[in-house]
């Protein structure tokens, strides 16, 4: 079992692995940027810097079916030199385990997410997460992230 | 293009459009001139209240033109349109944040923002920027 932070991307139901975060913000703390492309939320001032804030459901090329956009909160990663994050909803820790057979239900949810930015699956009990490939996630949203 | 030197306090004129703050530094203003007073002959406004207007929403506010000073060397000015010109204020040069350039698919249009607990403050470049930003959106 390993330490995860489980979210959800519209109707997605994702994960990554906890070392990747290095802070969770509320949205509400976002500054909006004018004339910035359509999948930027905006960023936030964090240490005196400015962290862009990515809506990951506003990039088309990453699903099978749009989910909806927004959340209530912010995921906050390391990215190369940079701190990004993206928006999401319902933003928790949990403890899981990699499996290769999702429980039944959790399909329907990862299926929103094209197989690219997804990297595998983890369990806990009869909850499921699809993992997040987060660096081709932010690339696709424009980001200067680069696979590890 | 000149830069925020850190450090130094910066005077700058703030004004309003689309529901966001910007400023320009105070010794680029020329003039602001009301909306129906005529602009210098050859000025190239930018409709920045235009620019950020929504489809669906009435007709924005464009309360005056901020004109701005040729640049050196040059004898065109420039202006870009504003629901309000507010004041001058100074502002610290070394918290003006840089906006990374990725963010924008059309260029960068401004030096930096200054983030505020009213508001944050977005210091534009030169105003021939904002088209190139908002066209490429």
């Amino acid at each position: 079992m390993r330490a995860y932070v489980a979210f959800r991307l519209g109707g997605a139901a994702l994960a990554l692995d906890a070392t990747r975060v290095i802070a969770v913000a509320s949205s509400s703390r976002i500054i909006r940027v004018p004339f910035a492309r359509p999948c930027v939320a905006g960023v936030l001032e964090r240490h005196g810097r400015l962290v862009p804030v990515v809506d990951l459901a506003l990039v088309s090329a990453l699903w099978n079916e749009l989910p909806r956009g927004g959340g209530d909160k912010v995921v906050i990663l390391g990215v190369g030199e940079i701190e990004a994050g993206f928006l999401a909803s319902a933003v928790e820790a949990t403890r899981a385990e990699e499996t290769t057979d999702a429980p039944a239900g959790a399909g329907a949810a990862l299926s929103h997410a094209r197989e690219a930015i997804l990297c595998g699956a983890v369990r806990a009990g009869d909850r499921a997460w699809g993992l997040l490939r987060i660096e081709t996630a932010l690339a696709a949203a424009g980001l200067p992230a680069q696979e590890n | 293009m000149s830069s925020a030197r850190a450090g130094t306090a910066l005077r700058v004129l703030t004004f309003e459009a689309g529901g966001f703050l910007f400023a320009v530094r105070a010794e680029t203003v020329g003039q602001v001139i009301p909306t129906g007073k005529p602009v210098p002959p050859g000025t190239s406004v930018v409709d920045l209240v235009g620019l950020l207007s929504i489809a669906d929403e009435p007709r924005p506010d464009r309360g005056c033109v901020v004109l701005l000073k040729p640049p050196q060397g040059g004898s065109k000015c420039a202006a870009v349109t504003a629901s309000r010109a507010n004041e001058l204020i100074d502002l610290e040069g070394e918290k003006l944040l840089p906006l990374p350039s990725y963010l924008f698919s059309g260029g960068n249009p401004f030096l930096g923002l200054f983030p505020r607990e009213e508001g944050a403050i977005f210091l534009l470049a030169e105003p021939e920027r904002l088209l190139a930003a908002a066209g490429s959106r």
